[in-house]
This record gives C-alpha cells, sequence and structure tokens, in this order.
C-alpha cells in the first residue's frame, strides 16, 4: 500500500486561493471603500469632506425612503408568489402532460425556459411595448375590445407597480419552472403507484406525495428567486425606469439612480449598505427555516 | 383495491392538459413573437389600428438600418468576447474552489462560505465608480480585461457554490479507488468528477454568461472606446427618439440581443434541466 | 457522451481562445468602411503622426440619424481632415442619446483620473460641473481664448458667450448649438396663441365643452431634464431665481419660493381641471410625447421647437402644419415671457499645446465657424449673431426660423455646479405633484432638503 502523503495537491488551501484572491484583489478593496463612503458626505465630483452616520439619518427620516421600502416589498412579494405558484403549476403540468404522452408537452417547457434565457432590459422593453397605450399596444387592444376601456399600465402610478410586478411574473415562473421541474423528475414514480394502489385521488397525490418531496426545491426556489429579485433592477429600468414618479422605485434601482443621476455616492453608498443587510436577512432567514424543516 | 382510469377519463384528462399547453405558449411565446413582428415594419406600420400580428407587406428596413455600418457586428463579438472569457475564467477558479469546498476539511470553511456568499450579494453596480477610480490607479482600466475581471469576480461566488453542491452529490467513494489505483487527485477531478458532472458546467457556463451579456453600467465605464463596446451598449446607439419614431428599431435590436443566448439556451437545454437536481437538495 | 463532451471541449477551447485574446490590448475589431477619410473610429488621414481623441455626442457626428446633420458634418469633417493630413482624430466614445447621465459620470471620473479625451462634447447642462473646485480633476476645460479672435468671440450671443466663460473671464468651451423651449398651438382651433396659463385653462375648457378635443395639453413630466427645464420658463418670468450670485442655491427663499410654488400649483390645477392628463408623469422623451400626440392631436404642446423634426413623421404632415410655435404662456398677465435654451458645448482638455491648437483647429472648422454652424444647425439653433441674421425663412425650415426668433426671449440654465442636482430633485417633486402624491408645498420642501443635504 503506498503511503499517500501530503503533496502539494492535497493542500486545500492552494485550491481555494485563486477564488479567494480574485475576490480579494478586486472586490474587497472597493466593497470596503463603499462601505467607507457610506459614512461620509462624498458626492461623486466632491472627496469626502465630513464623516458621520449622516447619510443614513437623512435616509431614515426621509418619507420617500419609506416609501421605496414598501414598493420594493411590494414588488417582492407579488412576484415570489405568483411565479411559484404559476412555475409549480406548469411544472406538474408538463411532467403530468410527458407522462401521459400529451404532444407539446416539451416545447411548452421549451418555450416557457426560453423567457427566462432572455435577458431582464429586454424582457422589459417587450412589456413595454406590450402594455403601452399606444396603438402598437397588444393589451389594451385586448382590453378594449373586450371591456371598451382603456387602462394607463405604465403611466398609471397605481397599475404601473402591478405591470411590473406581471413582466416579473413572466419570467420569473420561468426559473421556478426550471428549479421544480427538477423537483419533480427525481420523484420516483413508485411511489405515484404506490399511492394509486392504495386508492388516491390526484389531488391526495399531489398533496401528500409530491408537495413534501418538493420542499427542498421550492426552498432553494424561493431563496433564489428571493435575493435576485431584490437585487435586479434591469427590468424595471427598461420598463418604467421607476415611474410614473416614484411609484416603482425599488431599493436596487434607488441605489443606482442616486450614483448615477444625482451623482450622490455617499447616500448611494449607504442605500446600498441598506440593500447588503437586507440580502444577509433573507439568507438567514431562509438558511434557519430550512434547517429547521429538515429536521422536523 | 385499484381505481383504474377509464380510457374516456384519461383522454379528457390529456385534452384539458393539451389545452392548458396552448394557453401557455401563446402567453409565455406572444411576447417574443409580437417583439419581432414589430421589428419587421416600417413606421407607419407600427401605428396602425386595429394593431396587426402580420405587418404586410413585411419589412426589414429596420435591420437593414442597424446592419448598415457593420457596427453591429462588432458589438456582437465584442459582447461573446467578454461573456466567453468571463465563463472560462470563473470555470477555471470555480472548480479548483468548488471542489476544495466539497472535499476538504477546512478550517474555518463555513466562514469562508458565508464570506463568499456575503460578496455574491453585492452587485457590481454599486462598486463600478471605487472599481474605476482603483483599476485605473493600477492601470488596467479601459481595457476588455477589466471588464472580465469585474464580472468573474460577481459570477465566481455563485459558481462556487453551485459546484460545490453539484460535487457533494457525487460520492467520493468513486474518487477513493481510483486514487487508491494511482490516479492523483488533479486527475480525479478531471477524469472523474467533471465528466459526471458536465450537465452542472454547462449550466452554470449559461448562468455566468447569461448574466453578463446584458450588462450596461460596468462596459460604459470601464472601457475606453466604443470599439470595444459589446452589445449591451451598443444597442443605445441605434435609439434616437428624437430625430425619428424608433420603435421598430428598439425592437429588431432588441431581437438581435436575444438571439445568442436563445441559441445557446436550445443548444443546452438538456443539461439545464438536469444542474439543479443535485445541487438544489444540497444545499 | 460523445456529443456532450465534444461541445464541452469546443466550448473550453473557444473561450480560452477569447480570453487569451482578450489579455491583448490591440485585439479589438475595426469597422468595416470604405476608404473614405471619415470613417466612423477616425477622422482624417489614418496614417497621421498626431492623434486627437474625441468623444462624440452620435447626434451630432458625422453618424447622426438626422440626414442633413450627417451629410453635413461629414462634408466639413473631410475638409478639415484635407488642410490637415499630420493629424487624425481617434474617436473614443459615441454617446448614445438615452444615456447622457452615465456618459457624463465616465467623463467627470476621466478628467479626474487624467483620462479625458482631446476634445468632447458636454452637455451645457452639466458643464458647469467641471468648475467644481473641490473635486480634484487632473484635466479640466481648457479655455478657448487663445484661438479665437475678438471679432469671433464678440459674434456670440452674449448668453451663451456668458455661460462658458469661467470666473478668470475665459471660455472654456464653445457652446455650438442650442435649442429652445416653447408652446406648440393648434391653429386651426384659435385666432391666437394663449399669453398667460388662465387663458390656456380658459381655451381647453372651451374646446372640451365643445367637444372638438378630449386632453388639452402634453408635455414631458417623467424623469428628465426636461419635465424641470419646461417649468423653469414660468418661474424664471414670474421673476424666480435658482441660484445666487456665488452659485448657491436660493429657489426656495422669499421671491423665488413664492414663484416656486406658484409654478407647481400651475401644474396641480392643469391636472385637477382636467386640462392635463396625470400621464404626463410617465412621458419622459419624445417618443413617448409624439405616440401622446398622435393620439389626442391636444391643442396644445409644451416642448422645444425641436419636435418638428420627428412629430410630423408620426401624425402625418397634414396634421402637423396645424401646429404653430408661440412663446410660453406666463404665470401672470404682464409677466415677460421666457424661452429656456440648451444645447451642447464642445470642450477641449488636453494639455499638450501642440495637439491643443489642432483640437482646436478641428473643433472650430467642424463646428465653430459659420458655416460649421450652419451645419449644426440644421436642426438646431445657431449661437452666433452673424449666421442667424441670415437665417431666412426657406421653405426647408419655416420653423427654424420662428425658433430663431425665440432666441431674443431666451434664457440659459444658471452656469452653477448645483444645477443639476436642484434639477433633479425638482423633477421627482413635479411628478409627485402631478400625481397628486404630494402637496407642491412638501414636493418643494423635500427637493430643497435633498439638494441643501448635498453640502450646498
Amino acid at each position: 500500500m503506498a503511503k499517500r502523503h501530503k503533496s502539494l495537491q492535497e493542500q486545500p488551501l492552494l485550491w481555494i486561493a485563486p477564488l479567494v484572491l480574485l475576490l480579494l484583489a478586486f472586490y474587497l478593496y472597493p466593497m470596503i471603500d463603499v462601505a467607507r463612503l457610506s459614512f461620509s458626505n462624498a458626492t461623486l465630483l466632491r472627496n469626502p469632506s465630513k464623516y458621520g452616520l449622516m447619510q443614513y439619518t437623512s435616509l431614515f427620516s426621509s418619507s420617500d425612503f419609506g416609501q421605496m421600502i414598501v414598493v420594493t416589498l411590494k414588488y417582492v412579494a407579488g412576484s415570489l408568489f405568483f411565479q411559484v405558484l404559476f412555475g409549480l403549476l406548469i411544472a406538474v403540468l408538463v411532467h403530468e402532460g410527458k407522462k401521459r404522452k400529451v404532444p407539446g408537452a416539451v416545447l411548452t417547457r421549451s418555450v416557457v425556459l426560453s423567457c427566462w434565457i432572455i435577458p431582464a432590459p429586454a424582457i422589459g422593453i417587450i412589456w413595454k411595448i406590450i402594455l403601452s397605450e399606444f396603438d402598437y399596444g397588444i393589451a389594451n387592444h385586448l382590453i378594449g375590445s373586450f371591456f371598451d376601456q382603456h387602462l394607463a399600465f405604465l403611466s398609471n402610478e397605481r397599475l404601473a407597480i402591478f405591470s411590473v410586478i406581471v413582466a416579473n411574473i413572466w419570467c420569473g415562473t420561468a426559473f421556478s419552472m426550471l428549479i421544480l421541474y427538477s423537483g419533480l423528475q427525481q420523484i420516483p414514480e413508485s411511489l405515484y403507484e404506490a399511492a394509486v394502489v392504495d386508492g388516491a385521488t390526484e389531488f391526495q397525490k399531489f398533496r401528500y406525495l409530491t408537495l413534501p418531496l418538493l420542499r427542498p426545491f421550492l426552498f432553494t426556489d424561493l431563496s433564489l428567486a428571493t435575493i435576485y429579485t431584490f437585487n435586479s433592477f434591469g427590468l424595471i429600468m427598461s420598463l418604467t425606469a421607476g415611474g410614473p414618479g416614484r411609484s416603482t422605485e425599488v431599493l436596487a434601482m434607488s441605489v443606482y439612480r442616486t450614483i448615477f443621476d444625482r451623482m450622490n455616492l455617499g447616500r448611494g453608498a449607504a442605500l446600498s449598505m441598506v440593500l447588503l443587510v437586507v440580502n444577509l436577512v433573507i439568507a438567514i432567514v431562509y438558511n434557519k427555516s430550512f434547517f429547521k424543516k429538515t429536521q422536523a | 383495491m385499484a381505481l383504474p382510469t377509464s380510457k374516456k377519463q384519461i383522454s379528457v384528462q390529456k385534452l384539458f392538459i393539451f389545452i392548458l399547453y396552448c394557453f401557455i405558449i401563446t402567453l409565455f411565446g406572444g411576447p417574443v413573437l409580437w417583439l419581432i413582428s414589430l421589428s419587421l415594419r416600417t413606421t407607419d406600420q407600427l401605428f396602425t389600428n386595429p394593431p396587426q400580428l402580420l405587418p404586410s407587406p413585411l419589412s426589414i428596413e429596420a435591420y437593414k438600418y442597424i446592419f448598415r455600418g457593420n457596427e453591429i457586428i462588432g458589438f456582437l463579438l465584442n459582447s461573446l468576447k467578454v461573456s466567453g472569457a468571463t465563463c472560462c475564467l470563473s470555470l477555471l477558479i470555480g472548480i479548483p474552489g468548488a471542489y476544495a469546498l466539497s472535499r476538504f476539511r477546512i478550517r474555518f470553511k463555513r466562514e469562508i462560505m458565508i464570506v463568499i456568499l456575503l460578496f455574491k450579494m453585492i452587485s457590481p453596480l454599486i462598486i463600478v465608480v471605487p472599481m474605476y477610480r482603483y483599476f485605473s490607479k493600477i492601470g488596467i482600466v479601459g481595457s476588455h480585461m477589466s471588464a472580465i475581471l469585474v464580472y468573474t469576480a460577481a459570477q465566481v461566488p455563485f459558481i462556487a457554490y453551485l459546484l460545490k453542491g453539484f460535487f457533494d452529490s457525487i460520492p467520493y467513494s468513486i474518487e477513493e479507488s481510483a486514487m487508491m489505483d494511482g490516479c492523483s487527485r488533479v486527475g480525479s477531478l478531471l477524469r472523474i468528477v467533471l465528466p459526471i458532472s458536465a450537465s452542472g458546467l454547462f449550466s452554470a457556463f449559461i448562468f455566468v454568461f447569461l448574466m453578463s451579456w446584458s450588462e450596461f453600467v460596468i462596459p460604459f465605464i470601464l472601457l475606453d472606446s466604443t470599439k470595444l463596446m459589446p452589445l449591451s451598449v451598443g444597442i443605445y446607439l441605434f435609439q434616437e427618439s428624437r430625430a425619428s419614431v424608433d420603435t421598430h428599431i428598439v425592437s429588431a435590436i432588441t431581437t438581435i440581443a436575444i438571439i445568442p443566448p436563445i441559441i445557446l439556451f436550445w443548444f443546452l437545454q438538456k443539461y439545464i434541466v438536469q444542474v439543479l437536481t443535485a445541487g438544489a437538495v444540497k444545499e | 457522451m460523445r456529443v456532450k463532451r465534444t461541445f464541452f471541449a469546443i466550448v473550453l477551447i473557444a473561450a480560452v481562445a477569447m480570453s487569451v485574446w482578450a489579455a491583448d490590448p490591440s485585439a479589438v475589431w475595426s469597422i468595416k468602411e470604405g476608404t473614405n477619410l471619415v470613417k466612423p473610429e477616425v477622422y482624417g488621414n489614418p496614417n497621421a503622426k498626431n492623434t486627437i481623441t474625441f468623444w462624440v455626442y452620435r447626434t451630432l457626428g458625422p453618424s447622426s440619424n438626422y440626414p442633413r446633420t450627417a451629410e453635413l458634418l461629414t462634408e466639413r469633417i473631410e475638409s478639415w481632415a484635407k488642410k490637415n493630413p499630420d493629424t487624425k482624430v481617434e474617436v473614443q466614445i459615441e454617446i448614445p442619446q438615452e444615456k447622457t447621465n452615465e456618459y457624463m459620470v465616465k467623463l467627470y471620473e476621466a478628467a479626474k483620473a487624467g483620462r479625458a479625451p482631446s476634445l468632447a462634447h458636454v452637455d451645457s447642462f452639466f458643464l458647469p460641473k467641471f468648475l467644481e473646485k473641490d473635486a480634484g480633476f487632473k484635466q479640466v476645460p481648457q479655455p478657448l481664448d487663445p484661438y479665437l479672435t475678438k471679432a469671433e468671440l464678440d459674434n456670440y450671443f452674449d448668453a451663451y458667450r456668458q455661460f462658458a466663460t469661467d470666473e478668470n473671464g475665459k471660455m472654456i468651451a464653445h457652446f455650438g448649438y442650442t435649442d429652445v423651449r416653447v408652446l406648440w398651438y393648434r391653429k386651426d382651433l384659435m385666432s391666437a396663441p394663449p399669453k398667460t396659463w388662465d387663458e390656456v385653462i380658459a381655451i381647453v375648457k372651451k374646446l372640451q365643452a365643445e367637444k372638438k378635443i378630449t386632453e388639452g395639453i402634453l408635455t414631458q413630466g417623467g424623469r428628465h431634464e426636461n419635465t424641470f427645464f419646461f417649468m423653469l420658463n414660468m418661474f424664471w418670468a414670474a421673476g424666480g431665481e435658482l441660484v445666487d450670485a456665488k452659485g448657491n442655491p436660493v429657489f426656495n427663499q422669499g421671491k423665488n419660493r413664492e414663484a416656486m410654488l406658484a409654478s407647481l400649483r400651475l401644474y396641480k390645477k392643469l391636472v385637477d381641471q382636467g386640462v392635463m392628463p396625470a400621464k404626463v408623469a410617465s412621458i419622459s422623451g419624445t417618443g413617448d410625447l409624439n405616440a401622446g400626440v398622435k393620439m389626442t392631436m391636444p391643442p396644445f404642446i409644451l416642448t422645444g421647437h425641436w419636435i418638428h423634426g420627428s412629430l410630423p413623421q408620426v401624425i402625418g404632415e397634414e396634421n402637423f402644419s396645424k401646429y404653430a410655435m408661440a412663446p410660453i404662456p406666463t404665470l401672470e398677465k404682464g409677466q415677460n415671457p421666457v424661452s429656456g435654451a440648451g444645447g451642447w458645448t464642445t470642450v477641449i482638455f488636453e494639455k499638450d499645446p501642440e495637439l491643443r491648437a489642432k483640437a482646436f483647429s478641428f473643433l472650430w472648422e467642424v463646428y465653430g465657424d459659420v458655416k460649421g454652424m450652419a451645419a449644426v444647425a440644421v436642426d438646431a439653433l445657431p449661437t452666433f449673431k452673424d449666421v442667424s441674421v441670415d437665417w431666412r425663412p426657406t421653405e426647408a425650415n419655416p420653423y427654424l426660423y420662428q425658433a430663431t426668433k425665440m432666441l431674443n426671449i431666451a434664457r440659459l440654465r444658471p452656469a452653477a455646479p448645483v444645477y443639476s442636482d436642484i434639477s433633479l430633485a425638482m423633477q421627482v417633486a413635479i411628478g409627485d405633484v402631478i400625481l397628486g402624491k404630494k402637496t407642491p408645498e412638501k414636493a418643494l420642501d423635500d427637493a430643497w432638503s435633498e439638494v441643501k443635504a448635498l453640502g450646498y
């Protein structure tokens, strides 16, 4: 038996080194800079001259901040709920359809997944065109022919948030479907057959067999989708640019606007720190509840 | 007692599912088809009332306009280059990292993973201005490399996590027996682990590609010249609503921008479906 | 398995090749073109020994979407190139129309890092920011005085010359073209354009009662500089000032506050009385505005003179001929109307004296002298006195002639670094007022505290 002593290849740090070095060199330094700037009054032009908590106090005491948090929460909650729901429904449909050899199952899966592949800004443009109030706005045309009404999807502030959520559901469903479908594939067919032998209906099969077995996938889906939805704004940017007013300006977009429109580096940095904390909280919440559930 | 579903019940179910399929395909495929339809029009055809699905006659005026200067090809190629290099670099760095996290016992492994997760939560957008200043101090600002490094740094945490999950699902015993037969660690990685996780690698490839394909701000700020700009930046050069109405041009350019990802996707579809299966459960 | 392996191998090889390539800075794609002197990326003799770099606003360059501008500018550049075979102009960045904010960030960062180009187009809205003292710029706009004769300096309209002059009396930018903000009105629906906003409301109500129109006035109310700039005209006409002589914001104090509140209240009144639809809050560009006009053909459009370049294509020449230009109405009778003027400037950052002289010769030949001014001014207005004297109405440009007359009441935005911050805060305020989310008082106060928080 050859003695295996620790060769270079066995040093774990060597394997990890490129990753850690890359992050330290190209991410850590600017990140620390951002943290530092969040405690200053720096603008894009001016170097910081005062340090303190002023950005945070002015942020938390402004009414716009509260509104922005509300908008962000509406956006995330609305999108997540429906995208998981629809993703699950479509995944089940495709899965069951394939089992019964319904034609078009694979096509449906591919078409839905293609929507996920479309870059977010392009999705915004597509939906902007569809929901437009102008002649080429298909949505209004359809509504007009049925209800003789005309909805200002993008320029009415109550509707705008709804439009943004719908567009996000459209692409988020694809992502959820992907994950849940892989989960469905994993469930052994034999379990279903046994259930049928025991006299289970479709609904019972779904509720007592499918759902529990999908739990880890649902959690993965939810946690990944939540983090992604909180951090992205490309879709909103090309759909409404945060408007009308600020009714669709979510936290991530606010960071961008503050830095590039207002050129206020300090405040933008503070906002991004807030975003980071939000992300952390979500990750912790999901991790804790996931572990609890699996131990149950 | 088994209750067999009658033939009729099965057909009804199949029909029901089929109808739903048609509905779903319309809902998800329709918008993209509408986009393409708009791209094949002239300015007057844009504002027809009622809107027609297929304009007649079809016009490729918008595409001719976009391709008139050949710049678009340059943008496309830049995009492919930057995204491709990012994919390659992130895999090169991410694979060893993921492997180590999966197989080795490392002190502070949990802490390291949390820190890596932390990096994943900060969008590179936020740090692009400090990044520009930092890069210009060390002299690499302006070239494709600066953008590639930023993208890679942003994607590598995600890749490491994804692949770690994948590697975790491959039983160590396979590697052990190979190594007892004299295979080295690196050899085991290359010859055993990677081939098995090929679908995971493909999906990692697609994720990274997608995320870097549509970035505007990072390349715009970091790159020195319009010649180097990727498509995500170049498309704005074709929009000019002050001189004329350009919805058909915007549609055409968006269509062009979504074609490469869709092609890549249809190629690798099968693998993506498999990917999160193993990685998902082993969080 | 075979297919997987091959595909994986191909992808891996391609990606490695591309990254090796990426490391080589000279491996860039060049654009194929004919052997003319005006290529999109290089102007002039490609083998010239001197190189100056240029960041060009696409609309004002030879690739412009305005065909006449593109044609004329190409001519001007060719003529310069022939006279200067020893210098070529490398076009580094082309500025897309929708992304001017990001472009300004890029230019500021470049100037701070010493990487600014030899010359660049700078939106006049942002030019004052380069005068900011604490910014630590390594490169600043260079004075053009050494290269201009007194006659040439005097040829600028006063407002433009003043705007581009820094505190040392040096002209640091060539204010090359301008545009004005006006009220377009349907002359088929009224005998004379209104002079005050009360008249506007009265006319609209009458027309609505006669069922001749639905919406009364359309304008830009979204997140865009123009949203604020359109309102500024009434503010100025009412005697309001945004900043004091030192450049500090004063728009919420005393008489200025009253004028600003009156303007915001006007917008609120217009929306409440059904004259202006609340949806203007989502119109942030000319494209949206044009499409909105097409839908309802309103009697009034508050926008710039420039829509004659795009609106006829959307609503047709016949419909467009129903509209004519008038000065923007004032809040009260007896106030003198003002037409806000903007435009782009060309700035030289080059430090090397020889190259700077070359950069200037390019600037002047293409964008500067009388012929060059006519070129750019095909779809915009000149800032030179003697060019506009020649600006007679012709069939090709009846609107430009009308717009040129507006230059008499034109007013530029204050050349203070804080202006862009005021505008951004006020754009949000206006949106909030239009949508009824904040009272004019609260919206104004919030905008004020935002601006003050920046340290002014």
